[in-house]
């Protein structure tokens, strides 16, 4: 897109300290490849792929740090963090995602949210898990978040907004903490990972009602938890997702045999 | 009796017509995917199938299905691990383009900010960003935990298998 040529491009054409460092990467890592390339007589090997990637995961990062400041630290239960990635990465292998790896993360937080960082990162907090009751239920929301992540929903909501000419980067990385944090997806974008991160679900073998299990508890929460940040500030109205998601449940028609795995996840969930 | 012959030599027709065979096919979906001797995961593995490698379905028996691929080869593989959709065809509402798709003939895209490809690490520009704006270490650390939750696939594979969950619940 011709927006990310012109923020690109605008490293090279300005001064600030930040840019330039970018470019000074850029163009010291090119060289050096390029000489490399030289010699062995090969072409440049970085593709589009690869630097969308890196743009993926340097917002990511930043993101995340903001997350961790607006939501929380990790939960010191190394345990519990494990156990949360498998859970992810199971579903993950389902969801058609590329192959580049995914992290999820609970923080301590008393707000009912879980939100996907671009590059990866994918935060669930603490209270939101303790108020499930089984393993497809975090299934569910994870599941939800993975599409969100592996479909690029984040990155794709600021295609063709203007950056500045000055600071393209953290222009963008606000936009994005600012749909990310305040605003909410689209959406269409939000009824997508709702569907998919089902289908996601099924797939592995969990019970696809988890997630709309989980949609009801929220729904009995709405009403006490109407703090900025909650997943009701930034998604579309419950009532209207657990519609949408019963109308889905015809093609899952033998949900009620599927895996919900509550022993482990009790286990698991108040592990210490 | 024109009438007679005609409606005759329109049956004669079509009895003699080749039909079309509903031959069903689906597609590997998900990584790590196999066909196996038997319906169920523990069963031995005939061979592994790449994601979008296609298969004719012969048969399916609760979450499995019974299918050839185009070498011969007959197996089960668990319904999870395949789609009735054709690769490419999932996504077509989706704005599929590259992000940055502008830019693949360009001189930018060189190998800028990290060049460990194969581990999703801290970008160079992430601790950059760190010291620049004197972030907490608190949060500096927390990144770097969460950053170390690497999965494998045989972790996974485990957990699926503890749980009896997917191809391991029958």
């Amino acid at each position: 897109m011709k927006f990310f040529l012109s923020f690109f491009l605008s490293f090279l054409l300005t001064p600030p300290a930040f840019a330039l460092d970018f470019t000074d990467i850029i163009n010291k890592a090119g060289e050096a490849e390029k000489k490399q390339a030289r010699e062995q007589g090969s072409d440049l090997p970085v593709s589009a792929s690869e630097l969308e990637y890196d743009l993926e995961t340097i917002s990511g990062d930043r993101l995340a740090l903001e997350g961790f400041k607006r939501f929380g630290l990790p939960v010191e239960n190394p345990e519990l963090q494990k156990y949360v990635n498998l859970v992810g990465n199971a579903v993950a292998r389902y969801a058609n995602c590329p192959d580049n790896p995914l992290f999820f993360v609970v923080v301590e937080s008393d707000l009912f949210t879980s939100f996907a960082c671009s590059g990866g990162i994918i935060f669930i907090t603490s209270t939101f898990i303790k108020h499930m009751e089984d393993e497809s239920e975090l299934a569910g929301v994870l599941g939800h978040e993975i599409v969100h992540s592996c479909h690029k929903h984040l990155l794709r909501s600021v295609k063709g907004i203007r950056l500045s000419e000055d600071r393209p980067l953290q222009d963008m990385i606000s936009h994005l903490q600012a749909i990310l944090f305040e605003k909410g997806l689209d959406q269409d974008m939000e009824y997508e990972a709702d569907a998919s991160g089902t289908e996601a679900v099924y797939r592995t073998g969990y019970d696809p009602e988890g997630f709309i299990r989980v949609l009801k508890m929220l729904e009995t929460q709405q009403s006490k938890a109407v703090e900025k940040g909650s997943w009701f500030s930034t998604h579309p109205r419950v009532s209207e997702r657990i519609r949408k998601c019963r109308e889905n449940m015809k093609n899952y028609p033998d949900s009620a045999e599927m895996a919900r795995v509550k022993n482990r996840f009790d286990k698991k969930i108040t592990t210490k | 009796m024109k009438q007679i012959t005609f409606i005759f030599i329109i049956s004669i027709l079509i009895s003699v017509s080749p039909r079309a065979i509903a031959v069903e096919k689906v597609w590997v979906y998900s990584k790590g995917a196999s066909l196996k001797a038997d319906k169920k995961a523990s069963s031995e593995t005939i061979t592994s199938l790449p994601a979008d490698t296609e298969l004719d379905v012969l048969s399916l028996e609760k979450r499995w299905y019974h299918v050839s691929t185009d070498s011969g080869e007959k197996g089960w593989i668990f319904r999870g691990k395949v789609t009735d959709t054709p690769p490419g065809e999932e996504n077509e509402d989706e704005d599929e383009e590259s992000l940055l798709d502008d830019l693949s003939d360009s001189g930018i895209l060189l190998a800028a900010a990290d060049t460990s490809r194969s581990i999703r690490g801290k970008k160079q520009k992430t601790k950059a960003y760190e010291q620049e704006t004197e972030t907490e270490e608190k949060y500096i650390r927390a990144l770097d935990t969460v950053l170390s939750f690497y999965t494998t696939d045989d972790e996974t594979e485990s957990f699926l298998e503890q749980g009896r969950i997917g191809e391991y619940a029958e």
